[in-house]
């Protein structure tokens, strides 16, 4: 039986298969924020005034504020005035009409990510908007989606064709001071994407963002927008993979969906950024804030991640459920190896009356990855007949990493009915025995008992999406019995 | 109360530079705790730990030592149980001649301690040693503040030290009866309203394959006005020794209750305690169990029923730091009216306890619209060999039931009374000595029927 722990670590020695740096020139600002700077970038993406307002009352406010200390992850103090709030691929000003007008180096790096653009195109119906850095580089199936009136597009064109809908709803969800991270984000957001669904329409594909990280130290600062209007109905996937890099990178996005009566979003999310070496050097800093806001009856908001990437996780995605019968859902996997430390969860905030949630959270930690989940189950008085369903199970493989759940409940109505459950437990001996002496090597048996373990989140994936989480799953951990 | 040596911390400082010197370790103990307690302060709502107990109305109030009270006739009789030994203390201070304190046992009165007898020495090795102001976490070593002010100010307690091997058959009660004396008109309202405090003080040291039980009551007329009890409260179980204990809590509804306990379990030793909460307007309990040897076993349950605008907040830590340690967690709360509970547990597991079985579950039933549950379940585990779960339930009663209960033929108000005494009743049963057992059922159908509105309001 030594094998299998053997081969447990032999899988998590396995090196960032995905670490390589391309060169692309940069269009970038000179390091540090003030005033100056985000007026820099304001004028770069050629923003109107109450949107560079906007910014700089986001930037006072964050003056004010202090960095969290509460979240159970460590790292080293951040440094904001050393980071570049702005990068932008040189081709800016003419951006290509097709594929074939794109740098090719990064369509090869697309290429080794095993995201070939034009095939995603042709083959599985993908309309892909590549975030390369800061700015768009590449929007497909526009065309097809404008027919519907579905609006698809980079934040920034969006500040540009819709202003309406972006003043309108911009901030709604997440108020610009909401916390540290938002409000640094708010003041110096770069691009990201904007949806916007219709009244009525179901949209006819799963819309995809692919974020990258590429400049050397070059904080990312998504801001991403999805409104589903009455009766609509969106599946978005978010999905990323970053170079290897020395240097700690921050990444604070923030992300505001809005869901209408009877609409539904649908928000999925696979996480592998760089997570450091062995040792913990390097990786990517994530902190982000994710909220969804049912503001409609009957409306759904559904969050999916599966989290193997970033040194340093801070991300809890929310759902305030304020319409009457709305229903939030939270599936998460959480894979913390080597050094890396997630503290995730969600916070479900019940306002309306016969809201419902579901929570499903599974934290596999391996090496000396430290998971928590962290969450907060909110009934308020008004929410007659809520009903919540919160699992959070971990996995410990390995004696030296860590794993930890604090969930916070406060329940305000009585006709409320609350249930949280939690366990924590290794890959047990007698499972592998059983599956080795089925002639079930060591290996295949771990890969299966922890997609086991995760098959609740799993299911809740697209198709392709669910493929690419399970074998990046079996990636981050390979070799990882105990 | 807004920095370490706040107005309300000021108050407290004072009460100790008022106490007369004694001379031992006493004198170091209480210099240290002090010391800690001025470092510190009172914990404000900022503070996780403390983040939802409101203490201001606690801390607004002059603190002044409860006054001496001779026990009258009958005074104590209600909270008595027969077939017990006896350790009976009025506002803090021991009332010997009520007492009788059980044989084979050195059970004293700390305020008697200089003058020694055995074990002596056992009782300054242990008071103190693991609740002397720390809430003693490896991990997070924080200063409780109600802890330390105990161990500065404690005017007496109770020292229960059981030698190896021995049995103690019958359970021996600690009763803690609050007289205040002042009038109900001198705790009201404003800043400059006075309130009587005492520290009751207790350790139990159970030797090694020794055997016993310790009812702890906590309680004073209902009708009583407002005071503050803070107790601190150490049990230590030497290798092999198993300990049961009852804490019922019956404080009058003005009343504050801070209280602080601590338990060290040794190797394959047993602690097994009960606390049950049906008094009080303020009632916090900070419970600390270190599985400190191979085997250790403990049970933490709990029960609290809360009316009125009461506010009942319990938090423990469970801290696994041997191997095949086990541990359980049962509360319960029912909460009627205005009434707010916090349950905030955590299971705390060392690298080194592999084979841990750990378990937590609360749960609560809401009875009324204005009632609030807060429920914290938490785990920190750092041994990948391990079992640990917790649950965590908040509701009504089951619709179902009080249907099924109804085409019965029996009324809507008795049939919620049955379904909210079933709920509740499996931690009354788990009292094995009889008296208690009949005296908690007892307190708890009172409580569940006139119970509406049981507390006054704060």
């Amino acid at each position: 039986m030594a094998t299998a722990t053997d081969t447990i670590e032999a899988l998590a020695q396995r090196d960032y298969e995905y670490g390589f740096v391309t060169d692309v020139e940069q269009d970038t600002a000179p390091p540090g924020l003030s005033e100056e700077i985000i007026a820099f970038i304001s004028a770069k993406k050629n923003e109107p005034q109450w949107l560079l307002d906007w910014r700089l009352h986001a930037y006072r406010g964050w003056l004010k504020m202090v960095e969290p200390q509460w979240a159970n992850v460590r790292y080293e103090p951040i440094d904001y005035q050393s980071i570049c709030y702005y990068a932008a691929p040189k081709s800016d000003d003419d951006r290509p009409r097709s594929l074939d007008e794109i740098d090719p180096e990064i369509l090869a790096t697309y290429e080794k990510l095993g995201i070939p653009l034009r095939e995603q195109e042709v083959l599985a119906g993908v309309a892909v908007d590549a975030v390369f850095d800061s700015v768009s580089v590449a929007t497909t199936f526009r065309e097809k989606l404008a027919e519907l009136g579905v609006i698809f597009c980079s934040f920034s064109e969006a500040v540009q064709d819709h202003p309406e809908l972006v003043r309108k709803y911009l901030g709604t969800v997440v108020p610009r001071r909401d916390n540290f991270f938002a409000a640094l984000n708010s003041a110096v957001f770069s691009d990201g994407s904007f949806v916007y669904i219709p009244k009525g329409v179901r949209c006819p594909m799963e819309l995809s963002t692919y974020f990258r990280i590429n400049a050397m130290n070059t904080g990312q600062f998504e801001r991403t927008l999805i409104i589903a209007d009455e009766g609509s109905h969106v599946s978005y996937l978010e999905g990323c993979t970053a170079p290897m890099r020395d240097e700690n990178q921050l990444h604070a996005a923030v992300v505001e969906l809005v869901a209408h009566e009877d609409a539904q979003i649908k928000y999925s999310t696979v996480q592998n950024w760089y997570p450091g070496d062995k040792q913990g050097v390097g990786g990517i800093y994530n902190f982000v804030t994710k909220r969804g806001l049912c503001a409609g009856r009957r409306s759904k908001i559904s969050w999916t991640q599966v989290e193997t990437g970033s040194a340093v996780t801070w991300k809890y995605p929310s759902c305030i459920l304020k319409g009457d019968d709305s229903v939030g859902e939270f599936y998460s996997v959480a894979v913390s190896n080597n050094r890396q430390q997630a503290d995730t969860g969600t916070k479900m905030i019940h306002i309306g009356k016969r809201t419902s949630s579901t929570i499903v959270s599974k934290g596999i930690s391996a090496g000396e990855g430290q998971n928590t989940y962290r969450g907060s189950v909110r009934i308020l008085r008004s929410a007659e007949d809520a009903r919540n369903f919160s699992q959070c199970d971990s996995m410990l493989i390995g004696d030296r990493c860590g794993a930890h759940t604090f969930p916070y409940i406060d329940v305000a109505n009585p006709s409320a009915q609350m249930e949280h459950e939690a366990s924590t437990s290794k890959i047990g001996e007698d499972q592998v025995f059983y599956c080795n002496q089925r002639g079930i090597e060591t290996e295949d048996a771990v890969s299966m008992i922890v997609n086991g373990f995760c098959k609740e989140v799993f299911r809740e994936l697209p198709m392709e999406f669910a493929v690419e989480a399970q074998k990046l799953l079996e990636v981050s951990l390979e070799g990882s019995v105990g | 109360m807004s920095s370490a040596a706040g107005p309300a911390a000021g108050r407290y400082l004072d009460l100790y530079s008022r106490r007369t010197g004694e001379a031992g370790f006493l004198r170091a103990l209480r210099q240290q705790a002090i010391g800690r307690f001025e470092a510190a302060g009172f914990p404000t709502s900022r503070d996780e730990e403390w983040r939802q107990t409101n203490l201001g109305p606690l801390l607004r109030a002059e603190p002044e030592p409860a006054a001496r009270h001779t026990l009258r006739a009958g005074e104590a009789a209600p909270f008595l149980y027969p077939d017990c030994h006896r350790m009976i203390f009025v506002n803090g201070r021991y009332a010997a001649e009520a007492s009788s304190p059980p044989e084979r046992v050195t059970a004293v009165a700390l305020a008697d301690l200089p003058a020694g007898g055995e074990n002596a020495d056992a009782i300054a090795e242990h008071l103190g040693a693991t609740a002397c102001g720390l809430a003693s976490c490896s991990a997070d070593a924080r200063v409780h503040a109600f802890a330390a002010l105990n161990t500065a100010l404690f005017g007496d307690g109770a020292a229960i030290v059981i030698p190896e091997g021995v049995v103690v058959t019958r359970p021996i009660q600690v009763l803690w009866l609050s007289v205040p004396t002042l009038g109900r008109g001198d705790a009201g309202d404003g800043a400059a309203s006075r309130l009587e405090v005492s520290f009751p003080r207790l350790l139990v040291v159970a030797g090694e394959n020794s055997q016993a039980t310790v009812l702890e009551t906590h309680a004073a007329d209902p009708a009583a006005g407002g005071y503050f009890v803070c107790p601190a409260a150490e049990f230590v179980c030497r290798a092999g020794a198993v300990l049961r204990h009852t804490r019922l809590q019956v404080d009058a509804a003005d009343a504050f209750h801070l209280g602080f306990q601590h338990a060290r379990i040794e190797r394959a030793a047993v602690f097994d305690s009960s606390s049950l909460s049906f008094g009080g307007g303020l009632v916090r309990n900070d419970t600390v169990a270190l599985l400190d040897g191979e085997g250790a076993d403990c049970s933490l349950d709990g029960l609290y029923v809360v009316g009125g605008s009461r506010f009942v907040d319990n938090h423990m830590r469970v801290e696994h730091r041997q191997p095949r340690t086990t541990s359980h967690q049962l509360y319960k709360g029912v909460l009627d009216d205005r009434a707010r509970s916090v349950f905030n547990g955590r299971i705390y597991v060392h690298q080194a306890a592999q084979k841990t079985d750990a378990k937590q579950t609360n749960r609560n039933l809401l009875l009324s619209r204005s009632a609030l549950a807060n429920s914290n379940p938490q785990l920190e585990i750092f041994a990948d060999d391990v079992r640990c779960t917790h649950g965590s339930t908040i509701g009504r009663l089951d619709e179902d039931a009080l249907f099924y209960l109804r085409v019965r033929g029996i009324p809507r108000e008795e049939a919620h009374g049955m379904l909210v005494y079933a709920f509740a009743r499996e931690l009354v049963e788990k009292a094995s000595f009889g008296p208690l057992r009949e005296d908690l059922e007892g307190r708890l159908r009172s409580s569940l029927n006139g119970g509406r509105g049981g507390g006054r309001s704060r």
